[in-house]
């Protein structure tokens, strides 16, 4: 059990991390890193729903009726979970918790993620039990802090460089940084880059 | 191409200017990790455009009554909504096409270019607006998806649709994510170019939100004091500078130009907040209350100053005080009196910011900070710090509360200030 859990949290978060290999959150990566005040709730945030997500879809999809559903079926209700692990989230911190509308701005950017439906999909394709679901949640919201403070504090660098050419000042030269940080990981996998 | 300068329209500006993958970088999956082929690439974009497009609609003609954290969720099912269709007549037509997008197509539900779009524009804008509006982004998203799966295929391996141009060695490492991204770092760096060469105004700007009902609202003049002020406090933390957000109508520029040029390391604005509360004067509190207000509009949070910022004011803002006093008392020839520097505030009016105005408050300085921080006065030089308090030897140091403007700094006060500085930095070099 413990196992299979590290196993999947491992293959999340290094040998095909979903968010330099998989390119799932990045977008939201890119986003938040750029906002490091942001940074922590943020990415606290994401890794929650997808291991919130992944856990109750696995759940759900021990169910026969529902583990015999079509892609499209799955799909709907992989979104009908993430709408509702939202809205409970956002009751919770709205009610519960009391907090203000910049928390609850901040949940939604967390949970409209690529990364946080990707999570269950995959679970689904691999047939992983609850264990490895979970371990798989748990790793892509490891993978998407690691991420964010890859990128961060690159972001930063890049920024204060002035050597850099005009031409490839922000999002340019933060995508060739992003893409040798993808490069790192790829080599992790083994892929080859030329035939 | 359009003339240099001239107002970009909606097309433009969603597809171009405000690229939403190579400017805003907002829904990178797909594009990073599925356009490897040309085929995939523009069955990616066409659900991508008609997700984006109906989404802005219904976000626009039925979405706008509804609270924003609810809406968030609407739109997950909405892009269910729409996706889950698409996939089944895919899969049923074509699923091996279907089988090669693996689950990039399903994923397309929640991608963060609907929720930006929808929130930032759909919600602002009429449904036929706000469909124009995801039609030409989608455009733009869609083009920058034909492009990369093209190039990736080209290059990756050797075809094209099916036509194969080499049998040579091919660079199947850019069918990677790794090549995606160094693939959009070329087209953003080509498309950055453009933005500079023909709109330069629009260049690293944010798209701004449209107004009610104009899908293409005037870009604001950049705050150029927030500007500096990012670039200021993200060099050096000190809490002094810090100060200069409550004051973000200073002309941070020539701020700005002293402190880069050395002539001085920390800059005090004096705000009636840092005064102790025992000691403010009544009617300088309306003028705390639309300094807040304008600091309130100006910077994102006014903290207030804590008790040991009075504690850190330094030779450097004694000097310039100094120097401003001087130079009002040579102005109004008011005498500086020893008592009650309480009184010179309250009998000064402050102007307050407006959108030519400037504000500069000086700090109500106490003989004990000076004495403590700060030598003589000008025009001497200053010396050790001296622990005990001198009560009678720095009368030009008490602030004048008449704001002065920076221009107005002559030749042998900036001499002082530069001469004075010279021994504070060293000062304060041994201090750290």
């Amino acid at each position: 059990m413990i196992y299979a859990f590290l196993n999947a949290s491992i293959f999340a978060l290094l040998l095909q991390n979903l968010v330099f290999n998989g390119g799932f959150g990045m977008s939201e990566a890119i986003r938040i890193a750029t906002k490091p005040r942001e940074f922590f709730p943020i990415a606290l945030l994401v890794a929650f729903f997808t291991s919130a997500t992944a856990a109750v879809c696995s759940a759900l999809d021990s169910i026969p009726a529902i583990g015999a559903f079509g892609t499209s079926a799955h799909l709907t209700v992989y979104c009908c979970v993430l709408a509702a692990v939202y809205l409970i989230a956002v009751l919770i911190v709205k009610l519960v918790l009391k907090r203000n509308t910049d928390d609850i701005h901040r949940i939604g950017m967390a949970a409209v993620n690529t990364l946080v439906l990707a999570v269950p999909i995959i679970n689904h394709r691999s047939a992983f039990n609850i264990f490895e679901s979970i371990g798989l949640g748990i790793g892509a919201g490891l993978a998407f802090i690691i991420a964010v403070i890859l990128i961060g504090e690159g972001e930063g660098r890049l920024r204060e460089n002035d050597s850099i050419p005009l031409a490839f000042r922000g999002k340019p030269v933060l995508f060739i940084y992003i893409a040798l940080i993808s490069l790192g990981f790829a080599g992790l996998s083994g892929q080859s880059l030329f035939v | 191409m359009a003339e240099k300068g001239k107002t970009p329209g909606l097309f433009l500006r969603n597809a171009g200017i405000f690229n939403p993958i190579l400017v805003q970088a907002v829904g990178l999956c797909p594009v990073i990790a599925m356009a490897v082929t040309f085929k995939g690439a523009a069955l990616l974009a066409a659900i991508a455009a008609i997700t984006i497009t109906l989404c802005e609609f219904i976000a626009s003609a039925f979405l706008k009554v509804i609270p924003r954290w609810i809406r968030i969720s609407l739109y997950i099912l909405l892009g269910c909504a729409i996706v889950c269709p698409v996939m089944y007549y895919i899969e049923k037509i074509n699923p091996q096409l279907f089988g090669t997008l693996g689950i990039y197509m399903p994923v397309m539900a929640v991608n963060s270019l609907i929720v930006l779009r929808c929130e930032r524009f759909a919600v602002n804008l009429k449904p036929f607006a706000a469909l124009a509006d995801g039609a030409t982004a989608a455009f733009g998203y869609g083009a920058v998806l034909l492009i990369v799966g093209a190039m990736r295929e080209i290059l990756g391996s050797g075809s094209i649709m099916g036509y194969k141009f080499w049998d040579g060695r091919t660079l199947t490492g850019l069918l990677l994510p790794f090549g995606g991204f160094l693939m959009l770092g070329f087209i953003a760096a080509a498309l950055r170019t453009l933005i500079a060469a023909f709109w330069p105004d629009y260049l690293d700007r944010k798209q701004p939100k449209p107004q009610k009902d104009n899908p293409l609202p005037v870009l604001a003049e950049p705050s150029v004091n927030e500007a500096i002020l990012e670039e200021l406090t993200e060099e050096d933390d000190s809490a002094a500078l810090r100060e200069i957000e409550l004051a973000a109508d200073f002309d941070l520029a020539e701020i700005t130009e002293m402190i880069r040029s050395e002539q001085t390391q920390t800059i005090t604005v004096l705000t009636p907040r840092t005064a102790e509360p025992a000691d403010r004067a009544e009617p300088t509190e309306p003028e705390v209350t639309e300094i807040a207000e304008i600091q309130d509009a100006q910077v994102t949070s006014v903290e207030e100053p804590e008790t040991s910022v009075t504690e850190e004011i330094t030779a450097t803002e004694i000097t310039k005080t100094e120097t401003a006093t001087a130079q009002l008392a040579v102005e109004e020839t008011k005498e500086t009196s020893d008592t009650d520097p309480v009184t010179e505030v309250k009998e000064t009016p402050v102007r307050t910011s407006a959108a030519d105005e400037i504000k500069i408050e000086f700090r109500e300085l106490t003989l004990e900070d000076v004495i403590n921080d700060t030598d003589e006065p000008a025009p001497e030089q200053p010396s050790a710090k001296n622990p005990e308090p001198e009560k009678e030897t720095t009368p030009a140091v008490r602030p004048s509360v008449k704001p002065i403007s920076f221009d107005d700094t002559d030749d042998e006060l900036e001499a002082l200030m530069n001469r004075s500085l010279d021994d504070i930095i060293g000062k304060k070099e041994d201090t750290k």
